[in-house]
């Protein structure tokens, strides 16, 4: 026992202080830190001095006992300063006396002032005897001691004072101190100091602060998992081993192994590599498994996570992984993942670790945390983030949103310095706060996903756009002919229906409203068709104003039912969606199916083509089922506007409006009659149908219809307009546009009217458009106009000569009229078929 | 966790970042706080019965369309909804409804709601005043748990009376008296209770209207020698020795007693119009400067002093704040259909006097509510260096309300009913808040009898004080309350001579604003006055 007591237990202590010593020297350095390492350094100095000098260990007694009591007498002040800086205490007078008497008490001591050092004897029984001769100065040392330990726990006191619940942080600090104490205490009961209590009591003070540090998390505990301290551990243990079993060893090899007695000095070596190399490895597993498990997994996950996400351009995939990664690593109930949309205004949902998760959770663009964590490129802690200014901005609905989902960590996916994604982490499964670890992890796994993440938007954006059509979002032609390969190959021993789409009338609805209004309406209808095919089919633009739909184990019937449904709200959608009255847009529709209908796509294609042409030929707004017998009308009695009895329809209306010009001006009323009679003269003979004829006839008795707006005071004026006048005038072609525009039954007549005042060489109103560009209907009016204006008495000319106008017709073909036109009016006159 | 859990855990650089962290703001970060949170009220208000009501089917996206469609608001545009407490017309549930006097109002109260958020947002800004008010420099604060609060404000369901509650939340202090117990108090024993129980502990807080304050450390001498039966077994020792040296002080050199002599005061919140007449007086009574606050009913708590002390800067999440300056408001009262400018508080400029416009956040009822209140800008962040957000103090009352040392608000309305009341001969009248030698506010009265009263009835000056003293105490419990708290006569009266009121009218062409005119307008009229006549009696009571 007194060899134990004497040797091990300060061997013991030594080993301890040792050990918190490197294992803090690690640690990051703070006032608390190095007045803790000050507390380590006294004591090993105190243990180790004591224990060296015990042994009797070179240089000698004198050199050890001064290296003791230079630790023993600074550990009062370590432990002063270490309270001190533990809680913050203000003011330096006291620590500045204490510090300064403890080095001039040291400084005094090495002259052996108030102790000297200890002779030593050895006993009758061998045993070495320290003799110290004990003076009255010894006194001062303890007198100086106590009042430093009052002043230090005058000093705990206030600051328990100060904050009454919280005395608990201090506890550990004020149990070391008490058991130290008692420890020392303990060593003047005779009897009970050869068992070296003191030193026991120092090193569970020493763990009793380590405890107080951890518990304000100055250190991380990986710390102690380092490999110095594992070095320390593994020398220590092995060291002990040998010198307690090495002579029993030596007399079991001498015994039982005689003839290897010779080696016996490879064999202890060997064995002594071997157990050395068995307890490092032991410790290091057994430290690891303690205080690195989880590190060693998170490095684990993220090295994975590198491997996984950098094959891979699937954003979907990417995300999935993301998320697994970070439960798995962080430990989290819930985690979504945020993405900014289009418009860049806000970032949605679009993952969460469970489907069943509400994905309705969206961030705007001005949320402060998005600010945040812009500016900041790291992990946000909610409940950090409550405390600063920045949160006084955040919306009630915003807060709420984050605390019913019980969000506690948002991390950036941050990539060329543009907030690429947010992530949102829910409380962890043991209701732990995220710590240092955790989101040094979280950083790192942020820093690895937000580039994988950015290269797989962006891959996927390109393959949508190289894909998509920009202005309806359907599939373009290009990946359509893929599609319905791809299609056909899967579905071979099925069906496959092919549905395409043309909009009838779809120019003049452009020229009618503008592009603008007709892009509006492609887009309308592409959402129809994709809404009414949803995920049965593939929906396409084919062409400017055509879709196309493969619809997969579609039949012909189902098909036609599916256009039909289509038809019915493409009919509808104008209705009240602006002030003013849209046409009512139809289309003519081709159906066919493999395998009735056709043998490959090829053939599918072609003779969805050919039905749809035949439904625009038979009279548009029309489904049509491809058939290798005579084509047929699913529904017939479908047919186009444009049909010759629709003009008897109108007759009348169109009566009305010419009726009424004359009553304002007769000469309009005439005019347009005449224009009517030649421009269905010039169209006839350039060769034009029916039903483009009867629109140019209707057209010339239009086109003058804005007269009606203009005064009669300049219509009817005898000389020559003023400029305003002829402003004023010029005027009556939009008038014209404004009126028939609110008869959408007879808005065909429009090119024409619209355009019979522009000129071949672009210097025409209203709209300055030049050559083909003028609707053909329009190039006939605007001859046939002029070459009546030319030939009939007006309030302000007379009549002019045939010849001449001819003439005028043939001068301005090429500059006003279109040359071919012109030469071909030119003819009729000449050839009488044209009579004034 | 609450302030005091922080509190404990030494986090004090985060505390007060958390809570006074604004005052580090610079203004563009600020309008940032006050044009999102607006957005968020603008969108919920508008979406409720009650603003659609007010908006009457405009539907404002901007703050800027907000401020274009809603014209400015008073009381009047709310009662009907509010008074009859129609909850599920507002834009938020309300948690509690607050009450005060309707100055000049068709109802004798006003009530206003307060939301949950608006009252987190209330329970943070108070922590920070309180910080604020044990501050000596940025950072710097001194509040503990069980601090003894001296407390003379009302209790609830006034708004004063919600800040035990809130307090409490974040963190535990000792009110004197205890918050139960005051409730059954009346405001008089309230302040006595509490400066007794004061007086045997300490106070470390005192939070109260800058009039009562000051009327307690005038008349502390007085106050701590009275009743004669004290049980010393109830003072601790400190108070004891504190009590025993501020009598030899006393003694020796002859002066009252101050409260400075006994408290060692840690934080002073005053509050109420009139605090800056108080200010000084106070500082020397209790030995060290109030921190002045602005509150209000509808407003909640919008603007607190720095450490400094040194002018009113306004919170960022309570209230967003617009300005009439001071003209376009005069332009307003002289033509009630005339819709007044307001500016923003990055366009408010230094030295000049603005009304104050106030849209409650965080799903209160009020928008674009004129409050009555004059605020005077001190500066702009140019102007100081460490904080750099405009910095006002509390001017007055808009002119048309007198409002004397926080306790009543007298309007034209207010006087018309009391003359009516009274029944004295009074021809015309007009009536002036002035200030006194001790820089005292009161009421100045100048009146024009009738001809037949002058020559058929007692109506000397004494009389007409008296009279109108009585019916005002009658009409307003507050104005009573001025005489039997704070000893304050704040009614004076000048008769003017006859026939004053038209002569003035005959000359100018027009008549003078009977509340609060201009000091140009009054010393026009009084030269006019003086011109006729040789000799103006002034009669004070």
């Amino acid at each position: 026992m007194g060899l134990f007591a004497q040797i091990n237990i300060p061997a013991i202590a030594l080993f301890s202080y040792s050990f918190l010593f490197l294992t803090i020297l690690a640690a990051k350095k703070s006032k608390v830190i190095y007045s803790f390492l000050a507390i380590l350094l006294a004591s090993i100095f105190w243990t180790g001095g004591s224990m060296f000098m015990r042994l009797l260990l070179f240089p000698g007694v004198e050199f050890w006992y001064q290296i003791s009591i230079i630790g023993l007498f600074c550990l009062p002040v370590a432990f002063y300063n270490f309270i001190y800086e533990f809680i913050g205490e203000k003011g330096y007078f006291l620590r500045t006396i204490w510090s300064f008497s403890t080095v001039i008490i040291v400084f005094l001591n090495l002259f052996g002032v108030f102790l000297a050092a200890p002779s030593v004897s050895i006993s009758a029984t061998g045993e070495k005897i320290f003799l110290y001769n004990i003076q009255w100065p010894i006194i001062i040392i303890a007198l100086f001691t106590l009042v430093v330990v009052i002043s230090m726990f005058a000093m705990i006191t206030r600051d328990i004072k100060r904050n009454e619940t919280y005395g608990g942080r201090l506890s550990p600090i004020i149990i070391g101190i008490l058991i130290l104490f008692a420890g020392n205490l303990a060593d003047l009961i005779p009897g009970v100091s050869s068992t070296s209590i003191d030193t026991l009591a120092g090193i569970l003070n020493a763990g009793l602060l380590f405890y107080a540090l951890y518990k304000r998390r100055l250190f991380n505990m990986t710390l102690l998992a380092s490999r110095s301290t594992t070095y320390v551990i593994a020398g220590t243990f092995v060291a002990l081993i040998f010198a307690y079993f090495i002579k029993p060893f030596e007399s079991f090899i001498e015994k039982d192994f005689y003839q290897f007695y010779s080696y016996k000095t490879l064999i202890i070596a060997i064995s002594f590599t071997l157990v050395t190399l068995i307890v490092y490895n032991g410790v290091k597993r057994l430290f690891d498994h303690i205080f690195v498990k989880d590190e060693v997994v998170q490095a684990q996950l993220l090295k994975n996570f590198s491997f996984d996400v950098s094959k891979s351009l699937n954003l979907d995939e990417i995300l999935t992984e993301l998320v697994r990664v970070m439960q798995a690593g962080v430990g989290v109930d819930k985690l979504y993942v945020c993405m900014p949309d289009e418009n860049r205004e806000f970032y949605h949902t679009v993952y969460s670790s469970s489907p069943l998760d509400s994905q309705e959770f969206k961030f705007s663009f001005s949320n402060p945390c998005v600010r945040w964590l812009n500016k900041n490129n790291t992990c946000l802690l909610v409940k950090e983030f409550q405390r600063t200014v920045l949160f006084k901005s955040m919306w009630e609905q915003e807060k709420r949103q984050l605390a019913d989902l019980e969000i506690e960590c948002l991390v950036p996916l941050n990539c060329d310095d543009e907030l690429a994604g947010i992530l949102l982490l829910a409380k962890k499964s043991k209701n732990s706060a995220f710590n240092f670890d955790d989101i040094n992890f979280l950083e790192s796994i942020n820093s690895i996903a937000s580039i994988a993440i950015k290269n797989a938007r962006m891959y996927e954006k390109a393959y949508l756009e190289a894909r998509t059509d920009d202005l309806t979002g359907l599939l373009n032609r290009k990946y359509f002919y893929q599609m319905i390969n791809d299609e056909f190959n899967k579905k071979q021993n099925e069906s496959i229906t092919l549905l395409i789409l043309n909009i009838d009338d779809f120019k003049l609805y452009n020229q009618l409203y503008g592009n603008q209004e007709g892009d509006a309406a492609l887009r309308n209808i592409a959402h129809i068709i994709k809404s009414c095919v949803g995920k049965s089919g593939v929906t396409a633009r084919y062409s400017g104003k055509e879709f196309a739909v493969i619809l997969p184990n579609f039949d012909v019937l189902s098909t036609t039912l599916l256009a039909e449904e289509i038809r019915g709200q493409v009919a509808i959608m104008n209705q009240g969606m602006k002030n003013e009255v849209l046409k009512v847009l139809t289309f003519s529709a081709g159906i066919c199916a493999y395998p009735y209908g056709a043998n490959n796509v090829k053939q599918l294609i072609e003779n969805v083509e050919m039905t749809v042409f035949n439904a625009k030929r038979s009279g548009k707004n029309k489904i049509e089922v491809y058939s290798l017998k005579e084509p047929s009308t699913i529904k017939p009695g479908y047919t186009t506007i444009i049909r010759p009895d629709v003009y008897k329809e109108y007759a009348s209306t169109i009566f009305a409006l010419t009726a009424a010009i004359d009553t304002k001006d007769h000469y309009t009323f005439d005019h347009s009659q005449k224009v009517a009679e030649y421009a269905t003269i010039l169209a006839t003979a350039i060769g034009l149908n029916d039903e483009h004829i009867e629109i140019i006839r209707e057209a010339a008795l239009l086109h003058d219809i804005g007269k009606i707006g203009i005064p009669e005071n300049i219509l009817n004026k005898k000389g020559f307009l003023t400029t305003e006048e002829s402003e004023i005038m010029q005027k009556h072609v939009e008038n014209s546009i404004s009126i028939i525009k609110h008869l959408p039954s007879l808005d065909y007549v429009i090119p024409g009217v619209i355009g019979h005042h522009e000129r071949w060489d672009g210097k025409g109103y209203p709209r300055g458009i030049a050559g083909e560009d003028i609707p053909l209907s329009a190039r006939c009016l605007a001859i046939a106009d002029a070459f009546d204006a030319m030939t009939t008495q007006r309030s302000y000319k007379k009549a002019l000569p045939i010849e001449f106008a001819v003439r005028e017709i043939s001068k301005n073909a090429g500059l006003q009229f279109d040359p071919v036109l012109a030469k071909t009016f030119v003819g009729l006159v000449e050839n009488q078929k044209i009579a004034v | 966790m609450n302030f005091e859990a922080k509190l404990k855990k030494k986090q004090y650089e985060n505390l007060w970042q958390e809570y006074c962290g604004f005052l580090d703001l610079d203004l563009e970060n600020y309008m940032q706080i006050q044009k999102r949170l607006m957005l968020e009220q603008i969108l919920i208000w508008s979406s409720s019965e009650l603003g659609k009501r007010i908006l009457k089917g405009k539907q404002p996206r901007t703050i800027e369309e907000f401020r274009r469609m809603l014209p400015l608001t008073t009381y009047l545009d709310y009662a009907q909804l509010l008074l009859q407490k129609q909850a599920d017309l507002l834009p938020d549930t309300p948690v509690l409804w607050i009450e005060t006097t309707w100055e000049g109002g068709k109802h004798p109260v006003k009530v206003a709601p307060y939301t949950k958020s608006m009252l987190d947002t209330y329970r943070s800004n108070v922590v920070a005043i309180f910080m604020l008010a044990t501050s000596s420099g940025r950072g710097n604060f001194n509040i503990r748990p069980n601090d003894r609060m001296l407390y003379g404000l009302a209790p609830l369901p006034y708004a004063t009376g919600l800040l035990p509650l809130l307090l409490d939340a974040e963190v535990k202090l000792q009110f004197l008296p205890p918050v139960k117990s005051a409730e059954k108090m009346t405001f008089g024993e309230r302040n006595r209770k509490g400066f007794e129980l004061g007086s045997q502990e300490g106070i470390d807080l005192f939070f109260g209207l800058s009039s009562v304050a000051n009327f307690i450390g005038q008349s502390f001498s007085s106050m701590s020698s009275s009743g004669a039966k004290k049980n010393i077994l109830k003072y601790t020792p400190k108070m004891i020795m504190r009590y025993l040296c501020a009598k030899y002080k006393s003694k020796k050199n002859g002066v009252p007693i101050k409260p400075k002599d006994l408290f060692k005061l840690k934080g002073f919140v005053c509050a109420g119009t009139d605090s800056k007449c108080y200010k000084k007086s106070l500082e020397d009574l209790w030995g060290c400067r109030p921190l002045e606050i602005a509150a209000g009913t509808e407003p909640t708590c919008i603007a607190t002093e720095a450490w400094d002390r040194d002018g009113l800067y306004f919170f960022p999440d309570a209230c967003f704040y617009e300005f009439i300056p001071e003209n376009e408001m005069l332009q307003g009262i002289e033509d009630p259909s005339y819709a007044p400018k307001t500016y923003l508080m990055d366009e408010v400029i230094a030295n000049q006097n603005y009304e104050i416009v106030l849209t409650v956040l965080k799903g209160g009822a009020f928008a674009r509510y004129r409050v009555g209140d004059v605020y005077r800008c001190l500066s702009t962040d140019k102007g100081n260096e460490t904080i750099k957000l405009p910095r006002f103090e509390f001017v007055d009352r808009v002119p048309t309300v007198i409002d004397i040392a926080g306790f009543t608000r007298i309007t034209e309305n207010s006087i018309t009913d009391v003359i009516n009341l009274s029944g004295l001969g009074i021809y015309d009248w007009i009536a002036c808040k002035e200030y006194n030698d001790d820089n005292t506010p009161f009421l100045h009265l100048y009146v024009e009898l009738k001809q037949e009263a002058i020559e058929s009835s007692a109506v000397s000056k004494k009389i007409l004080v008296e009279h109108l003293s009585v019916y005002f105490k009658y009409s307003d419990s507050d104005y009573h309350d001025l005489k039997r708290l704070l000893g304050i006569d704040p009614l004076e009266v000048t008769i003017l001579t006859s026939g004053i009121f038209d002569l003035y009218k005959k000359n100018n062409h027009n008549s003078l604003r009977r509340m609060n005119p201009s000091k140009h307008e009054m010393m026009e009229f009084l030269k006019v006055h003086n011109k006729s006549y040789d000799k103006l009696s002034v009669v004070k009571k």
